[in-house]
């Protein structure tokens, strides 16, 4: 693998132990997952990465070893996934996803992901004191909301734009058509060039 | 009666002397060793070690031995990622070495950690004892490397791996020229005028040359038992990382 990726995947693993220390119950959370790995591995982009559980904590590995649980498919459809997964619906629907394994370690890993409490705010507290955290928390959720709400309303224009447009729109059909037509047309000019 | 030989660097001497005359030359550099290592690649052999720790991927609870450890630079970038519940050991055949490494990790707090003298083609461990080992930047030096890679992989646990940092051979050729002069031309001089040892760095230079290219040491370590072995070039192939894995 690319050292820039291993190097990446590191970075990532810092993050998520980072965050993880945020709920002090986490390495309870993962016990169950202890000696289980799930790889996910990409499609689009080309990637494969193993998420192993050891000592209470999920560590990312780049070297192919045997696997409880394989996910292949797209980047798009993992992250619908994981989007759906954190909103509480159930870890055994994975459209767009193929699995392969054992299906009752992702289900594990859901339960684990769901009764993780990671309190951001807290951590704040400690660092920046109360008030500061408060106010920082404040912004961050209004951000998100807003963007959230924007995202929201950009899909809404977005296909609201392509049902008005659509009688306009040239399918699939229409278009392996006419470059149909169009070959055929041209068969017909240069059988015609050499007739003459 | 004829005697086995081996390479000392371009010379040939018997298999008996080589881990003296290699002895020498790691007494005679040890105190600036890390001073010449930082001069020599200026600086990017920080950059190596530390993406090579990040292919090793130590972890809370790991038994790691750091042979050929020496000034133990690798340790000091492993031992904070293994907990207090894992044990991390500096395995070195050369006291001198050993001895700046075992100060230096002192000065720099990591007091836990073993330093031991220990030949790396008869490793003091039981089998299948190791999670995870490195040796960086010096099996090039060992006399038989097929043993020492056997005996790395006899003492990694299943689902372990071993890591092999070492120069190799670069794979763009107006980069291998570059090379060549500057191992065989400045590096002895650079070793003259900073550690007052044109010899020892000659022959760090000619040890370079004599170890087996990429794919050679992929099969050596193959052949050594590893289950699977890859590796990976930096600096365009001036080092590699291999790795083999046990499953």
């Amino acid at each position: 693998m690319n050292p820039a990726w291993v190097m990446a995947l590191s970075a990532a693993q810092h993050v998520l132990h980072q965050a993880l220390k945020l709920d002090p119950n986490a390495a309870d959370a993962f016990t169950a997952l202890n000696g289980r790995s799930i790889r996910v591995q990409l499609n689009q982009p080309q990637l494969s990465i193993t998420l192993e559980f050891e000592g209470g904590q999920p560590w990312l590995n780049w070297a192919q070893g045997p696997a409880d649980v394989t996910l292949s498919g797209d980047l798009s459809a993992l992250i619908q996934v994981a989007r759906s997964l954190a909103a509480g619906n159930s870890a055994l629907v994975m459209e767009g996803l193929n699995v392969e394994g054992s299906v009752g370690v992702l289900k594990a890993l859901a339960d684990a992901a769901a009764s993780l409490s990671i309190d951001l705010e807290d951590e704040l507290s400690k660092q920046l004191g109360d008030p500061m955290a408060g106010a920082l928390v404040a912004g961050l959720k209004a951000v998100y909301h807003n963007l959230k709400r924007q995202s929201g309303s950009l899909k809404a224009q977005a296909d609201e734009f392509i049902r008005h447009e659509q009688p306009w729109l040239l399918t699939r059909d229409a278009f392996d058509d006419f470059t149909d037509r169009a070959r055929r047309l041209r068969h017909r000019i240069e059988r015609l060039e050499r007739k003459l | 009666m004829t005697q086995e030989t081996t390479h000392f660097g371009y010379k040939q001497v018997a298999v008996s002397e080589k881990a003296k005359q290699v002895g020498k030359v790691f007494d005679s550099v040890a105190q600036s060793y890390d001073v010449m290592n930082d001069l020599m690649s200026m600086g990017i052999h920080r950059v190596w070690k530390r993406v090579a720790i990040e292919y090793l991927a130590p972890r809370t609870g790991h038994k790691i031995l750091d042979l050929a450890g020496g000034t133990g630079d690798l340790s000091l970038l492993i031992r904070p990622r293994i907990g207090d519940s894992g044990q991390l050991v500096i395995g070195d055949i050369n006291h001198s070495m050993l001895a700046v490494g075992r100060d230096r990790l002192i000065d720099k707090g990591a007091c836990d950690v073993p330093v031991m003298r220990m030949d790396a083609q008869k490793l003091p461990f039981a089998d299948a004892s190791l999670d995870r080992i490195i040796i960086g930047f010096g099996l090039r030096n060992v006399t038989d490397k097929d043993a020492a890679l056997r005996e790395m992989r006899r003492v990694l646990k299943p689902g372990g791996r071993a890591l092999v940092l070492e120069f190799s051979t670069p794979v763009f050729e107006p980069l291998k020229k570059i090379y060549d002069v500057y191992s065989f031309k400045l590096l002895p001089k650079i070793g003259k005028w900073v550690a007052k040892d044109e010899d020892s760095y000659r022959y760090l230079a000619e040890s370079i040359r004599m170890h087996p290219d990429q794919a050679s040491l992929q099969g050596m370590m193959e052949n050594a038992g590893f289950d699977e072995v890859r590796y990976t070039n930096m600096t365009g192939g001036i080092v590699a990382m291999h790795i083999g894995f046990v499953r």
